[in-house]
């Protein structure tokens, strides 16, 4: 059943790889290249996107192929899908990257890393509120005093603070 | 005689405390930023250039290639502790010495890598020293048809490292083209995929690729891996004795490949603008390729570290050999130690070579000194880099993200590459999960564009006749070993399936 699920995913993943490359071929070159029809190959700046799409699609194919074919029997088979609790922590710190680089834009480096690292350490659940405030409090002014001082790596001040 | 009387000089002229004391302070220095993933040995090279203004000429250059060699090695430490790979030098070591960290040989794998990488580039100094003047000269033979050529058989390594499946292996190296024609053309320079974004205009960087695939998709993984409960950071412990050293018997049958791996990367070295991440990509693909254990790569095999990092130390000597022979940097940090030379006044090339032939002696002779600093260096910063394993796995990971962070923006200050990063650490953890190999889009994303000007400019100048690959004795010799390696690719992985 396990077996059936992944051949399933596998043949879906092949298909959207083929949609994606077609989209790219007949959609972005044509409309997000600034280029007209080159009388030399080597001219078209579409060369080497397109030769590469139209890779993947039949790469994808192939692999299409290859999994309705293949003996199931000899299928090893892989943990290659998440658990959903791995998936959730997945999109939390997903999440929490974006929240970090609106809140380094708008607040600057020492609000946004410690805010981040302090949800970062949330989502794994391992560390008590003060000894989560307080590792992060020092990762984030280590960080920041070593680049600052040492490695002369200036970071703007945010937007909100100017 | 005359080459005598200017090792003397050279000698004369490098054994100083203050020399000395600039290659050991240049390797520290490298091998901290190495260590940090994001940041590069060209990082540390840079931040030097402005100290070295008031410095003599020797001091300066020494502590500039301390840094260069140390932060080469310094980023294979993590790659092989934490699966965190310093810069694309260091990416391939990842493959065999995260593995054999997992098996309770961290030690074993961390000596391994600084002997092979020791060699290696006292390897590449005496050919340095050796070949200067006439290996740089075939290198600027290389024409077009002939860099397309090789960037056409380095691809075949693309294969070698596709992991379980060569079909998702090739999709994800493909991806990588693709991902790498994001940005201006490379000939005619109009924009492909920028959608308008300024910061597309020059394409995809690559070290927001680089972290985002290979450290930020790691940490989600470690973040998301739950299951394990146990909440300290586990560098596994050695279970015996010989796990934490790298003995004669195990040394020995490495020694081909090390010099396999060292000529592979003194000749990419040789050749500008192509640089370390390859030449440990193509040295692991080819000791891969002739190895009488090709099975036991990817799972631990000392032989694949030990290609990896001989393939990218060798490359840091002979990228001097253009810029000392004939002026010509052979990539970005010898094109920034280049201005060292120019604003004390020298011009790099041939004349060098005849006005300033001790000062050229005295390099030669630190490159090794470097090397011994960097060899009792390294053993100090693996001891230390073993308290990695008392950091609880919810500190580390949180640190390895910001520090993720803080490499990519210190590049070029940007957010934009911040967003990147963050972009392809999603799109890496999905890649991994879902069974594609994260290397062959990386490999194919840094020779994508020398191979695809190389391609299109062969064409213009054959008007598009692709006979010219054929016209050419060093493009035909690439192309036969691509059609032999491409050979031996099929019948392994038959041989492979039939098992």
């Amino acid at each position: 059943m396990k077996l059936k699920s992944n051949k399933t995913k596998e043949i879906a993943i092949c298909l959207s790889l083929i949609l994606f490359s077609l989209f790219v071929i007949f959609y972005l070159s044509p409309f997000h290249i600034e280029a007209e029809k080159a009388e030399i190959l080597a001219l078209s700046p579409r060369l080497f996107p397109e030769l590469a799409s139209w890779l993947i699609a039949f790469l994808s194919t192939v692999l299409i192929l290859i999994t309705i074919l293949e003996d199931e029997r000899n299928r090893h088979p892989k943990k290659t899908f998440n658990t959903f609790a791995e998936e959730m922590t997945v999109l939390a710190a997903s999440a929490i990257s974006i929240f970090f680089i609106v809140s380094f834009i708008l607040l600057g480096f020492i609000p946004a890393t410690f805010v981040s690292l302090v949800l970062l350490n949330l989502t794994q659940g391992k560390l008590g509120i003060i000894k989560n405030l307080g590792i992060s409090m020092i990762t984030t002014l280590s960080v920041y005093l070593f680049f600052h001082y040492v490695m002369e790596v200036f970071f703007p001040v945010g937007e909100l603070l100017k | 005689m005359i080459m005598l009387e200017n090792l003397i000089g050279g000698l004369s002229l490098i054994l100083t405390w203050q020399n000395l004391l600039a290659i050991t302070a240049g390797s520290t220095l490298g091998l901290i930023v190495g260590t940090i993933p994001g940041l590069s040995a060209t990082m540390a090279v840079a931040l030097l250039l402005p100290l070295t203004f008031d410095m003599e000429f020797v001091t300066g250059i020494m502590l500039m290639v301390g840094a260069y060699k140390g932060g080469i090695f310094g980023g294979s430490i993590l790659a092989i502790l934490l699966k965190t790979p310093g810069s694309p030098a260091s990416a391939c070591t990842v493959f065999d010495g995260y593995p054999l960290t997992r098996q309770g040989k961290a030690v074993k794998a961390l000596k391994m890598a600084k002997y092979s990488s020791v060699t290696a580039d006292i390897f590449s100094d005496i050919v340095l020293i050796s070949c200067a003047a006439p290996l740089a000269a075939i290198a600027l033979r290389f024409g077009p048809p002939e860099i397309a050529m090789l960037i056409f058989f380095s691809l075949t390594i693309v294969a070698g490292v596709a992991g379980d499946s060569i079909i998702k292996g090739l999709i994800s190296g493909v991806l990588g083209i693709l991902l790498a024609t994001i940005g201006l053309d490379p000939i005619i320079a109009v924009r492909r995929f920028t959608f308008d974004v300024p910061n597309l205009d020059s394409g995809l960087s690559l070290v927001p690729l680089l972290i985002g695939l290979f450290v930020l998709s790691e940490v989600f993984v470690q973040l998301g891996n739950k299951k394990n409960g146990a909440d300290e950071f586990t560098i596994p412990k050695a279970r015996k004795p010989e796990d934490n050293r790298v003995s004669w018997q195990e040394f020995k049958p490495t020694l081909k490949t090390i010099f396999r791996g060292s000529f592979i990367g003194t000749a990419i070295g040789i050749i500008p603008g192509i640089g370390t991440g390859i030449a440990s990509f193509m040295s692991y693909g080819q000791a891969k390729r002739s190895s009488r254990e090709p099975d036991k790569f990817g799972k631990g095999s000392l032989e694949g570290i030990a290609a990896s990092e001989a393939g990218n130390s060798s490359v840091v000597g002979a990228t001097f050999i253009p810029l000392l022979a004939l002026g010509i940097p052979g990539d970005i940090i010898t094109a920034i130690i280049m201005g060292a030379f120019m604003i004390q006044g020298l011009i790099p090339g041939p004349m060098l070579f005849a006005e300033h032939a001790s000062l050229i002696y005295a390099i030669f002779i630190g490159f090794f000194i470097c090397d011994i600093v960097y060899f009792i260096l390294g053993a100090i910063f693996m001891k230390y880099a073993g308290l990695l394993s008392h950091v609880p796995r919810s500190v580390m990971f949180p640190i390895v993200w910001i520090f993720c962070v803080i490499g990519t923006f210190s590049l070029r200050t940007s957010f934009f590459d911040i967003g990147v990063m963050f972009a392809f650490g999603i799109v890496g953890y999905y890649l991994q999960k879902l069974g594609f190999a994260l290397a062959p889009l990386l490999i194919a994303f840094i020779l994508t564009p020398i191979g695809e000007s190389a391609f299109r400019q062969t064409l213009l100048m054959s008007d598009g006749n692709l006979w010219i690959f054929l016209s050419r004795p060093i493009s035909v010799v690439f192309l036969l070993m691509t059609f032999i390696t491409v050979i031996g690719i099929v019948r392994s992985y038959r041989k492979t399936r039939l098992r």
